[in-house]
């Protein structure tokens, strides 16, 4: 059967849908590689203008942590007045796919956090605010560097009084509040996606009925739990805490101070869950094994390196109210130096 | 006319970045950036990526660097030495002017004073004290630049 066409391009699958479009995966015949064409349908042609406006904004913002856009017109698809927006195509996929697949180590997170802050400072130089950051818009290129996608809700700041869009539970109170969208509240999202990606969360609980209460869960914290796996650093916890901070003024202040703050985390083992009881991790070339037993006098945690037992970081009769403290101190003090 | 200063240290670099409106140039920004811990070749893509956002924000129309002479150790070659590489590379392929002062070029002679003037000093009254980080290193980073748009 043969492929339908888009413009030049054949359509090979539907990737997703994105703010205002659809995004296809097609082949370009002429450069004989793969790329991501997002669909804006324009049913009143005085919106031409903003529906090219992602395209514009995508080149007004090109950086190698930014998703490229090759082209941007419009053409007729499917009998019906469309724009194309032409993106370089990236077969790793969101982070958000990685989250439901795989085991996100704090390392990781931290690592795809602060690349998303390079390309979201570029944005913000150049009076972009992105509006919408969420793992489902951080996507993985060739070389696993991080880049920030679907800018649809993007505006240039300086020129257009902001309102509220971007996915609901990851606005801040002020925004909830009815203040317009800004870079703290740019640096809150990314603060929420920081959140999942450590807490390896793939979605965040939103079952409010009304405003009132999703305004008093924000404010007393409890949205999103302040709950943090037993891996993570008290250090980690410490500046994703300031990210999501409740009061405004208190957040970071911009993309290069939270950055910094992650900047600064000196790394030694990198910690992956293999199941309840056993733990791996890399560092330097050395492997590190965490392997908690029960035993008849309790439970007996085992250190590792290499293969072989390190008993400074190993336990003994372990009752079972302190397996797990015992078992994740070690792992929180030796995944930073 | 805006100038861009760096001056690259062990952990950490200092940028400012000054306009000449009146006499007396006023600084925009200046910060001090503290390098991650990454192995040499992933610094170098970050010091890329770093150095391309501030010049990207400013758009200055030179560039100036204090270039280091007294190099002792392997991690000053890489943190220090290697990020002036890639600044004047990214200056090239940006179009923009760069150039560069060592430390004994960084005197107060610079200001019509003598030599033995000290610069960090004379420069206070005259341009301000612009807190946090107003050390040696951070002027360092303004004197270059200052020396660009007398």
């Amino acid at each position: 059967m043969a492929k339908e066409q888009l413009d030049k391009f054949q359509i090979i699958d539907h990737i997703g849908s994105g703010h205002f479009g659809n995004v296809f995966l097609c082949y370009d015949p002429f450069l004989q590689k793969e790329i991501a064409v997002k669909v804006i349908k324009v049913t009143d042609p005085n919106k031409f203008v903003s529906a090219v406006k992602e395209g514009q904004t995508l080149d007004a913002c090109r950086h190698k942590h930014i998703v490229d856009v090759k082209d941007v017109r419009s053409i007729i698809f499917r009998g019906e007045q469309v724009v194309i927006i032409v993106m370089e195509y990236l077969s790793k996929g969101s982070i958000q796919k990685h989250i439901e697949k795989r085991f996100i180590t704090a390392k990781d997170a931290c690592r795809v956090i602060q690349q998303a802050l390079l390309g979201l400072e570029h944005a913000h130089n150049n009076n972009v605010l992105h509006r919408d950051i969420k793992p489902a818009n951080i996507l993985f290129g060739d070389f696993d560097e991080i880049k920030l996608s679907d800018f649809g809700l993007a505006i240039n700041y300086h020129v257009e009084p902001s309102n509220i869009q971007g996915y609901r539970p990851h606005q801040p109170l002020e925004v909830i509040e009815g203040n317009p969208m800004d870079r703290v509240s740019d640096i809150y999202a990314t603060g929420i996606t920081f959140y999942r990606l450590l807490n390896n969360t793939n979605k965040l609980d939103f079952t409010f009925t009304t405003i009132d209460e999703w305004k008093k869960a924000v404010k007393r914290d409890r949205f999103p739990p302040r709950v943090f796996l037993p891996h993570i650093p008290e250090k980690i916890i410490k500046i994703l805490k300031k990210s999501i901070h409740k009061t405004k003024g208190t957040r970071y202040q911009n993309c290069n101070d939270f950055r910094q703050a992650i900047d600064r985390l000196n790394f030694d083992i990198d910690w992956v869950q293999v199941d309840d009881y056993n733990w791996t991790g890399h560092s330097n070339g050395d492997n590190y094994e965490m392997i908690k037993v029960k035993k008849r006098n309790g439970w007996t945690i085992d250190f590792k390196k290499n293969g072989i037992r390190k008993s400074k970081n190993c336990c003994k009769n372990v009752p079972d109210d302190k397996v797990e403290s015992e078992f994740f101190e070690v792992i929180r003090k030796t995944t930073l130096r | 006319m805006k100038a861009l200063g760096f001056n690259f240290a062990k952990n950490e670099f200092s940028f400012a970045v000054l306009e000449k409106t009146t006499s007396i140039p006023t600084i925009i920004e200046k910060n001090k950036i503290i390098l991650p811990i990454l192995e040499t070749d992933e610094l170098m893509e970050w010091f890329e990526t770093q150095i391309s956002l501030i010049i990207d924000k400013h758009n200055p129309d030179i560039i100036s660097h204090k270039i280091s002479i007294t190099i002792s150790s392997l991690a000053q070659i890489k943190s220090s030495c290697y990020p002036q590489g890639i600044l004047n590379l990214i200056a090239k392929k940006k179009g923009i002017k760069i150039n560069c002062f060592s430390s004994t070029g960084i005197n107060a002679t610079k200001f019509g004073e003598p030599k033995k003037t000290d610069v960090y000093k004379y420069i206070d009254p005259i341009i301000g004290i612009h807190k946090p980080y107003w050390n040696k290193a951070m002027k360092d980073a303004v004197l270059v630049a200052w020396f660009n748009i007398f």
